[in-house]
């Protein structure tokens, strides 16, 4: 877990600028997400909301403390303005990336940005981790496929909000979260589902690209 | 040695591969104990970035030490350690400011280099046996002795 996913959870938290006290509302809860999560309630954040659509990643966001929302059930945006008292989150991180989906499954990629631009507060501050890319030419979505989406920048801007973006500088944490897993202050395997030997990679491959229930994080042990 | 390649889209097979060896003097050579299937792997694995065939995959990658090249100094045989998903230089503007994901010398043309992963540079995946990691002094975590026992109680 130290060689991506904890970091780069944690990674969007500090992008957001997560501070003790703090409200945070994470759309995906992959194990990226589940990470930001882990991260957020360690930082001591007051309120750490979980957006989603797969119960069974839904289910190991609330074992770590946060508020599962699940967005097949009804509104998440108004959900999170809700539960933060009609305020919007002080601090939103995007864990989902360019291909994230619609209730049809259907990709809309600024679709979890925008959620994010009106789920968090005025003044407040996102961090971005999901993937986004320069081209992708596999997209149905024509902007989509030159790595450009319909961002609400009007409203980003009238909110005052800011955003930081990027991969993790995976060296900048490994060292102190690797303490906290060595000294049993958090256990982010709680993720995993499934531990196969190499030979039994592209099962794993299959079933976790299919998000069958279930298949919330593949491990797997050449050495087997 | 076995690795998980990458034929096409929706398409991986373990194959018998040549053993990743020590190519620099810098270089650490890793005997993969665990290594996990990422999110983001699945971009590559559905055909929707330009990774060519052939390539192994595989960025999150935990294992021992089992040689060294004659120029590394830190690490030694039987460490065990968890290796950042960046392929970082540790002596580039980038990396001596911490942000290793944007290593101006380990990805030329580009800023950025990690295993297994199109667009990210020429390095090898970990989902196989053995991994060569280059700048092992500067990539590699090395975990205390109660780490293998964590590994495995997953």
């Amino acid at each position: 877990m130290l060689a991506d996913i904890f970091p780069t959870g944690y990674h969007a938290t500090e992008l957001a600028g997560v501070r003790p006290g703090e409200s945070v509302v994470i759309y995906g809860a992959g194990p990226v997400g589940l990470m930001a999560a882990l991260s957020a309630v360690t930082k001591g954040a007051s309120q750490v909301i979980v957006v989603d659509t797969q119960k069974d990643r839904l289910a190991l966001a609330e074992k770590v403390g946060a508020i599962a929302i699940d967005n097949t059930e009804g509104d998440g945006v108004e959900k999170v303005m809700e539960l933060t008292g009609g305020k919007g989150a002080d601090r939103g991180c995007e864990c989902v990336g360019y291909q994230c989906c619609n209730l049809h499954r259907e990709e809309v990629p600024g679709l979890t940005m925008n959620n994010l631009v009106a789920s968090v507060k005025f003044t407040g501050r996102i961090g971005c981790v999901g993937v986004f890319v320069p081209e992708d030419p596999g997209s149905e979505d024509k902007l989509g496929r030159v790595g450009k989406m319909p961002f609400d920048f009007g409203m980003f801007w009238f909110k005052g909000q800011s955003l930081g973006t990027g991969q993790c500088n995976v060296k900048a944490y490994n060292r102190f979260l690797s303490k906290l897993i060595e000294k049993d202050k958090v256990r982010p395997s709680f993720i995993v589902s499934h531990e196969l030997p190499l030979e039994q990679a592209p099962e794993g491959y299959e079933n976790f690209d299919k998000r069958k229930q279930g298949w919330t994080k593949v491990v797997l042990k050449p050495g087997r | 040695m076995k690795a998980l390649v990458y034929n096409g889209p929706c398409d991986v097979s373990v194959k018998k591969v040549p053993d990743a060896k020590i190519e620099r003097p810098t270089d650490v050579l890793v005997r993969i104990t665990t290594t996990n299937i990422c999110g983001s792997d699945l971009h590559m694995y559905e055909g929707r970035t330009d990774m060519p065939p052939g390539r192994i995959l595989g960025h999150e990658n935990l294992g021992e030490v089992i040689e060294v090249g004659p120029a590394v100094d830190r690490i030694k045989v039987g460490d065990r350690v968890a290796l950042p998903f960046n392929v970082g230089c540790g002596f580039c503007e980038n990396c001596e400011r911490g942000l290793s994901a944007y290593c101006l010398t380990t990805n030329p043309g580009m800023a950025g280099a990690a295993y297994g992963f199109a667009d990210m540079g020429p390095y090898a995946g970990g989902q196989a046996e053995l991994l060569r990691v280059p700048y092992g002094d500067y990539n590699c975590l090395v975990l205390p002795r109660a780490a293998e026992e964590k590994e495995n109680a997953t």
